[in-house]
């Protein structure tokens, strides 16, 4: 159960615009976190410090900034915390008597970012994620203890306000950045292990780039709403993990995971007043790109000068063998940089692996902020109660049980929830029907109590038309281990529906699936709500000239719909056709290329 | 190498107006089958003909060869190294009085040109010879395991550039001949028009002396060579005018090789002794690491900010030694006068064992701030075993002769084994059959690795050589 706690935290954590819930009831305009306001402050050009002491604590504190990230490396917070705060003081301290001073801007602007984690809302953030852990210590599995605070605020509200309130910090730093690389001739001397390094614009420059794509990231974790409990409650959400396996998830489960998935949902969307924030993301996107070119073009003017200039840079720009990468390097990349550009605002053609060409419109993404639903493919979510029932089409009549039996799986569900229901305390339970040197039918179950060992129960299977009993009996292998302590000893009969099971002649046949019996959760429909394929149909593949086929890409071209196949214009020009056209050619290529390795067994028995 | 045909069709014609000669014409063709194992593999293959022509004092050949040799190493990555050779070489030999001179033509390319100078009877020689050659090593690959890798690939081609000055001299009184020689072998470094390639620096010299005895039934003969080399390997990616050096291998290595031999009519038996050391010394100055693949990556405007947010360098330290003593006898017993088959039987004992000292560090560095990881590990080998040759050789008439031989590694032991001191690593979950899975195994620090298979099926690709050759003369 460990992984569903990681899972928790990973959902509030990091991956907070990919996954969760919002309930109906949540309006789009209401925020989690304040929009805040955007620092603007003028900053003196380059100006060298004069004071010997002021000078000498302006070293220290450059040479603390590595024991910070030295900190941050060894994942020790508390040590990063205070460090941070005293070095930015000294930063401080210095810019107040030489506000022109570009080593102290650096470096405070390095401090801002670093002392992040003294920010209030960041610091509170850190501590619940740390205090998470003695739930997990304590193996609780409750997601409303992983995902609630004891006073109530939900941990994606946290995490919000946090992003929102370090997007000021990123701003000064930015303001302090720029003003650093306005100034050409800048460079920062950095004595670090016995090795003096040389910082310049070809490293600042991207530095205020990677400052706008953190800006940018931090804006769109602030802007979409990413609020994925059921008014305030994440029990929806324990009840899934808990009952998804035994198939009796709570109706009001479901119709809470219909109503995430439906357009009318407000999860996914973006708040009112991040909105032109939010809209804004790819101008920011732009001004990385333009100081990437910044710091790329100040590369290609350095290496004029040659390569003795720049023997303490990070890398060294020539065409010689003793250097790091070539000026024609960095123009191409420059140049690269200018056409992808164009995503950001019209769109630019781009060649995938197998050669496939795609127009993508970036800045496009961006301006969707009703939710992402709105472009899943038309489908509805099947009643659980069908889930397990095998749709027309999708089977044939055989005699006996096996894995591909619908039977099959409807009985090892039937008898895992048999087990949960009758032994408490279980923490997992599994149920598997298989043959013993091919002719005795058996069924294991495994049981693993909480807080005690595993063990199995084994009975012999019986099928008398379409009843199936089980008798209790050893297990046939040394490690499938029984207990004798075991509470259940016997099981009741299933009769089986004729959904799953049929009489014919005296002789019982099984519904038997193409492939594996699939779970049917969802339907794809068309515009009007009409079929086009379920997902067991969809897994199960079709009788293709008396052949079991999978569908191939062609076929799912009108049997997968999408409302617009262009994703609100990220694909300007996209057709349903090309879309298909492009995802066939791309896996191909995908399946193709994996072949080398297979081939490489025999590499030697080439024709030569 | 069509040149070469031509040269060599043209001698062959200029002398068959010649009065007398001597012909011989040669096809021989084997295949070795040293390693086929899921981590390593070796194999070689070839077929040359050749064809010579004596006329007088002067000798005239030439001959075209195929051959194709190929190894692959799994360790991390993949490393498989192929080359593909097609080569045809023409050349003669003539002897005066006094001086042997003699030209060797290969469209490796390679030349070979030698000047003796002798004694009529032989009671003393001097010779020296010079060879120049830019042959094509072959095609290396490094392949990560991991697809996703910044550099997932990288294919070098190797060409080196050498001369080679030999000199020797020696003695023949009675039965006895005396010699001693020196080899002076360098490679001068040359960037060839290729996108990736190896560029060799190698500067050794090679000593030897040798002795042969001629007595009323038996000979004997002996030879001592030691061989110092200097190497430096770099690898190179080039675009346009700009060169990047991404692999620097600086190695120095050294050798120690005995032999000793005895013939007796149809017995002969020998006695071999080899001991090789290499060093390679990890250089830490800049643009001197062992690996730097941030150079090698394509242009991108990745690898244009790689080198200051996400650098890796790999420098490596490297001691190795090596021994092999290899003796055994070969019997052969000619049957008939007109039409010879010859059975031959070789039997030879060999026990080798080699030791790697490796010290690997890792440098990742983000902007200023570099971590390293040091990897300290020792690599043995150690076999012993046997060598089993059979063969026969059919001769009709002294004119033609056909000989086949057969040849089985057969080891009693082979022991390949990496030890890390004081590591202790975990091995991979194993499943249990049906759900759950049992907590993670320690294991022990030493590990076995790469055993070579013991089926019967895996004899014929392991350690066995196989050798045609068919020789006429007129």
């Amino acid at each position: 159960m460990n992984g569903f706690k990681k899972f928790a935290l990973a959902l509030s954590c990091g991956t907070f615009f990919i996954t969760g819930c919002g309930d109906d009831s949540s309006s789009a305009n209401e925020s989690s976190a304040d929009l805040p306001d955007t620092p603007s402050f003028s900053v003196s050009s380059c100006e060298e410090v004069t004071d010997p002491e002021m000078s000498a604590k302006l070293e220290i504190a450059k040479s603390n900034i590595s024991e910070i990230f030295s900190a941050f490396g060894d994942g020790n917070i508390e040590s990063m915390q205070a460090m941070s705060a005293s070095n930015k003081d000294v930063f401080a301290e210095v810019l107040n008597k030489y506000p022109g001073n570009c080593e102290a801007q650096l470096g405070y602007a390095v401090s801002i970012i670093t002392d992040l984690v003294n920010n209030r809302e960041v610091k509170g953030f850190i501590d619940s994620v740390t205090n998470k852990q003695k739930f997990d210590d304590l193996d609780v599995e409750d997601f409303n203890k992983y995902l609630i605070n004891a006073d109530g605020t939900k941990m994606t509200d946290q995490l919000q306000k946090a992003v929102a309130s370090a997007i000021p910090s990123v701003d000064s730093a930015l303001i302090f950045m720029k003003n650093v690389v306005a100034d050409e001739n800048f460079v920062c001397h950095y004595t670090y292990e016995d090795r003096t390094f040389e910082l310049d614009r070809g490293e600042f420059a991207p530095t205020v780039a990677a400052l706008y794509v953190a800006k940018s990231i931090l804006t769109m974790a602030a802007s979409l709403n990413i609020d994925f409990s059921n008014n305030g409650s994440y029990d929806w959400l324990n009840d899934y993990y808990e009952n998804m396996q035994y198939d009796t998830i709570s109706s009001e489960t479901m119709k809470f995971a219909k109503n995430i998935l439906s357009k009318s949902s407000s999860f996914t969307t973006v708040y009112d007043d991040w909105k032109s924030a939010y809209k804004s993301i790819p101008s920011m996107l732009d001004s990385a790109i333009s100081y990437v070119q910044i710091g790329l073009q100040y590369g290609i003017e350095e290496s004029k000068k040659g390569s003795a200039s720049q023997m303490n840079d990070l890398y060294v720009v020539s065409d010689d063998e003793m250097s790091d990468v070539s000026p024609s390097d960095l123009q191409k990349a420059i140049d690269s940089l200018e056409y992808y550009r164009k995503t950001l605002t019209t769109g630019v053609e781009i060649t995938f692996p197998a050669g496939s060409k795609v127009t993508i419109n970036l800045g496009k993404f961006f301006e969707i902020t009703d939710g992402w639903q709105d472009f899943f493919p038309y489908h509805k979510v099947n009643d659980i109660s069908t889930w397990l029932i095998p749709e027309e089409g999708n089977y044939f009549w055989e005699e006996g049980l096996y894995y591909i039996s619908y039977a099959n799986r409807y009985i090892e569900s039937t008898i895992e929830r048999t087990y949960k229901n009758q032994i408490e305390d279980l923490d997992y339970t599994w149920a598997d029907i298989d043959y013993y040197f091919g002719d005795t039918l058996l069924l294991y179950v495994e049981v693993e109590p909480k807080n005690d060992d595993y063990y199995y129960d084994v009975f012999d299977i019986a099928i008398d038309n379409c009843t199936i009993s089980f008798t209790k009996t050893e297990s046939r292998y040394s490690f499938y281990r029984t207990s004798e302590d075991a509470p259940i000893k016997a099981l009741d009969p299933i009769n089986l529906s004729s959904d799953f099971c049929k009489v014919e002649n005296g002789v019982t046949l099984f519904a038997q699936a193409f492939d594996y019996p699939e779970k049917n959760v969802i339907t794809f429909t068309d515009a009007n709500g009409n079929k086009t394929i379920s997902w067991q149909s969809l897994e199960s593949g079709h009788i293709v000239d008396d052949k079991i086929e999978d569908y191939k890409i062609d076929d799912l071209k009108s049997l997968i719909i999408f409302p617009d196949i262009t994703f609100g214009g990220i694909l300007p020009g996209m057709t349903v056709d090309a879309f298909w056209e492009f995802l066939k050619a791309e896996t191909r290529y995908d399946d193709e290329t994996e072949a080398p390795y297979v081939v490489d067994s025999n590499w030697d028995d080439e024709d030569w | 190498m069509v040149i070469l045909a031509a040269i060599f069709a043209l001698l062959v014609v200029s002398a068959s107006a010649a009065e007398s000669f001597s012909n011989k014409s040669s096809v021989d063709c084997g295949g070795l089958f040293l390693l086929h194992m899921g981590d390593k593999q070796f194999s070689a293959r070839g077929c040359n003909e050749n064809a010579s022509i004596g006329i007088n004092n002067l000798t005239l050949y030439g001959g075209l060869a195929h051959y194709r040799i190929m190894g692959r190493y799994t360790d991390e990555w993949d490393v498989k190294g192929v080359n593909d050779l097609k080569f045809g070489n023409a050349g003669f030999e003539s002897r005066f009085k006094y001086t042997t001179l003699g030209v060797d033509i290969s469209s490796l390319p390679f030349i070979r040109s030698k000047i003796e100078i002798h004694h009529p009877d032989s009671l003393f020689f001097f010779g020296a010879s010079i060879m120049r050659g830019e042959p094509e090593i072959g095609n290396i690959r490094w392949i990560s395991e991991n697809k996703s890798d910044l550099v997932h690939e990288i294919s070098v081609d190797w060409q080196t550039h050498f001369l080679y000055r030999h000199f020797d001299a020696g003695s023949k009184i009675a039965n006895h001949q005396f010699g001693i020689f020196a080899g002076f072998f360098e490679t001068s470094p040359e960037n060839p028009s290729k996108e990736y390639y190896v560029r060799d620096s190698v500067q050794a010299i090679i000593l030897g002396g040798n002795y042969k005895g001629n007595f009323a039934k038996d000979s004997v003969e002996a030879r001592y060579i030691f061989a110092d080399a200097d190497i430096y390997l770099y690898g190179i990616m080039q675009q346009e005018e700009s060169r990047k050096r991404f692999m620097y291998i600086p190695l120095n290595a050294q050798l120690h090789f005995a032999e000793a031999k005895w013939k007796r009519k149809y017995l002969q038996a020998h006695l071999d002794f080899a001991y090789a050391t290499a060093q390679m010394d990890a250089n830490p100055d800049r643009f001197f690491e062992t690996l730097a693949p941030n150079r090698a990556l394509p242009t991108s405007v990745l690898k244009a900010l790689s080198f200051s947010f996400l650098k890796k360098n790999f420098r490596v330290d490297a001691d190795i030694d090596a021994m092999g003593i290899f003796g055994g006898a070969t019997l052969q017993w000619p049957i008939g006068h007109q039409l010879t088959f010859t059975p031959k039987i070789n039997i030879d004992g060999y026990y080798a064992q080699g030791e790697a000292d490796i010290r690997k560090k890792t440098e990742n560095t983000v902007i200023i701030s570099t971590q390293s990881y040091i990897e300290e590990f020792t690599r043995k080998l150690s076999s012993f075993g046997s060598v089993l040759t059979l063969g026969s050789e059919l001769s009709l008439w002294k004119n033609l002769s056909i000989d086949y031989s057969v040849t089985q590694l057969i080891p009693f032991h082979i022991s390949y084994r990496e030890i890390r001191p004081g590591e202790v690593k975990e091995k991979e979950e194993d499943e249990r059959s049906h759900g759950g899975s049992h907590g993670p195994r320690l294991f022990e620090q030493e590990k076995t690795k790469g055993d070579v298979e013991s089926t019967a099926s895996a004899a014929f690709r392991n350690g066995f050589a196989t050798s045609l050759s068919v020789v006429y003369r007129m």
